[in-house]
Formats: structure tokens, C-alpha cells, sequence
């Protein structure tokens, strides 16, 4: 999976009252969520923020509750992947059960400033600011998580694999 | 303690300062065991929430709802002036039942304080446990529980 889009930098501990906050939980809708996404972070990301845009993060992004409607928000968002110094684990999980790239990437936030276009190729894990010519190596995505996000997900993935089982 | 905005960022609470606070939660999942409830009647048993304060007690399980009235516990929060409320989320995340509002503050016994976490992005949450929350329900504001005794 190779994706490229415009970057967008946030601090350390971005948790997920910020991602999505809690008054917003009334709903599973990605597209409704996304409208909220980030507001008290930073009011302008909803209205601002365009499909296919990547997240830079510092550590711990995702700390906190460990509700599915982060992970969706972002997605709803239009965002194509998160990458950060490090990740909260569930939110993690529920990234890749829920079809989003994620990539644990130690120093992004050196190579990567808001605004930079980036291309993150997740099989080698190579990050590259296609703006600025800098590039790092992240942790590369095994082959299985590959394919749970190639699929869409842990429930498209595990519908695919009863599908091909049962041939 | 653990200051706004993350669990983190904790500290004694002989450093916390003058903190008057607008509501004070005990329980939760994580610290609403018959335990936590028990603390906060011994501390609270005889006194009275402050006027300015909103103290709400959520028992973490149904089992523990029902041990905690049969040993009296709820009574003792009721008497004092709390609200006991039903087991399910609620305040912690700002769902239900004391939403935090612009510039009030809270004393939690839950554990989790980021921005807007129970209400309004411009209020503020101190984490502590249950003996703190219950004696800074009767004090107003975040105190220790031998300051009340």
C-alpha cells in the first residue's frame, strides 16, 4: 500500500477526547463523525482538512478511551494514514481492525512540517517528503496487517478469508 | 493527583494550590469497587457535600450497587447530600449526569483528564482518589482528607 498526500503535524498525546470528543458518540457514521473531527484541538482541521491528508504525530497518539469513533473520525475525515513517534495500543488495534494505516515512525516529526506533501510506502516503511527530499524508514507493516488493511479491515478481511476457506 | 489535562501529570497534592471545584464524581468502572465507595463514607459519614457542590456516586458494577446499600454506604452518601446514580458511563466521559460546563472544575475519581473529557473543552479535571473526592466535596475545594476530619 503506497499512499501520498499533505501533511498535517500534531504535538504529543493527542488522546481521544480530541481525536473525537465524547459528545459526538451518538453516532457510527464516519462522515458524520468527521465533521468533528480534531475541533478542540484544532477548531479549523474539520473545515480544512481534505481527503487523502496525512496525520504527523508525536508519542502516544490515541491514548485514552479506546472507542472505535477515533479511528473512524479520521477516516471520515478524509485522513489516508497516521504516522507517529509512537501510538496509545489500543487505538492501534482498533486503526488497523478498522481499515487505517498507521506507521510507528521515530523522529516523523523532524522530515515532516504541516503543509509538506509525503508519500508512505507501508510494505518497506519508507517515508519520503516529496516537498523538502528528506526521508525516513518507519517500522514496516508484516505482510498480515498488510493484509487486514489491504481488505478494509479485520471484518472485510475475515469475511474474505471464510469466503476463500470455504472454496 | 493527577492535574489537567493528562493522567500523567501528577503530583502530591500538597502542591495542588486553591482548587475550588463545582462537582466531585466517585466511582466509575475503574475506581467505583465497594472498596473506593467505603473510603469515601468513611470520610464523608456525618458531614455535608458543600453548597457549591455537585458530589455524584456511581457504584462500578449492579453487585456492587446492591453490597453498597446493604452495608449502608449509599445511605451515608445520601445523608451527606450526594446523588448515587446507576451503574453505566456517564460523567467520567461527559455522557451524562454532571457534564462539565465553560470553567468548571471537577475532582474525579475516574482516571482519565484530557481536555473536554467530562464536558465543555474549557473545563478542568483533577483526578484523585476516593478519600480526596470525597473530602474536597465537603471542603469545595481540593483538600486533603485530614483537612476535613
Amino acid at each position: 500500500m503506497t499512499t501520498q498526500g499533505r501533511v498535517w503535524v500534531f504535538g504529543d498525546n493527542i488522546d481521544t477526547d480530541g481525536i473525537i470528543p465524547a459528545r459526538y458518540l451518538t453516532t457510527f457514521d464516519a462522515e458524520e463523525l468527521g465533521a468533528h473531527c480534531m475541533e478542540d484541538v484544532d477548531p479549523e482541521f474539520p473545515s480544512k482538512v481534505k481527503p487523502g491528508d496525512i496525520l504527523v504525530a508525536g508519542k502516544n497518539f490515541g491514548c485514552g478511551s479506546s472507542r472505535e469513533h477515533a479511528v473512524l473520525a479520521l477516516k471520515g475525515a478524509g485522513i489516508a494514514a497516521v504516522l507517529a513517534e509512537s501510538f496509545a495500543r489500543i487505538f492501534f488495534r482498533n486503526a488497523i481492525n478498522t481499515g487505517l494505516l498507521v506507521l510507528e515512525a521515530d523522529g516523523v516529526r523532524s522530515i515532516l512540517d504541516a503543509g509538506d506533501t509525503v508519500r508512505v510506502d507501508a510494505k518497506s516503511g519508507t517515508i519520503v517528503n516529496e516537498t523538502r527530499g528528506r526521508s525516513l524508514t518507519a517500522k514496516p507493516v508484516p505482510a498480515f496487517i498488510q493484509e487486514i488493511l489491504d481488505a478494509g479491515g479485520l471484518m472485510e478481511y475475515a469475511k474474505k478469508k471464510l469466503q476463500t476457506d470455504a472454496r | 493527583m493527577a492535574l489537567p489535562n493528562l493522567p500523567s501529570n501528577a503530583c502530591p497534592i500538597s502542591e495542588v494550590g486553591e482548587v475550588r471545584i463545582d462537582q466531585a464524581f466517585l466511582g466509575s468502572c475503574t475506581n467505583g469497587c465497594l472498596e473506593d465507595l467505603e473510603i469515601g463514607a468513611k470520610v464523608i459519614e456525618g458531614k455535608r457535600v458543600h453548597p457549591d457542590v455537585r458530589l455524584i456516586v456511581i457504584p462500578a458494577t449492579p453487585t456492587i450497587y446492591k453490597d453498597a446499600m446493604e452495608k449502608g454506604i449509599l445511605k451515608t452518601f445520601l445523608e451527606a447530600g450526594a446523588v448515587v446514580s446507576t451503574p453505566t458511563c456517564g460523567p467520567c466521559l461527559g455522557g451524562y449526569m454532571g457534564v462539565l460546563g465553560d470553567g468548571e472544575k471537577a475532582v474525579s475519581s475516574s482516571n482519565r483528564n484530557f481536555v473536554g473529557r467530562m464536558g465543555s473543552p474549557k473545563s478542568e479535571v483533577y483526578l484523585a482518589n476516593p478519600a480526596v473526592v470525597a473530602a474536597s466535596a465537603v471542603a469545595g475545594k481540593i483538600v486533603h482528607p485530614d483537612d476535613v476530619q
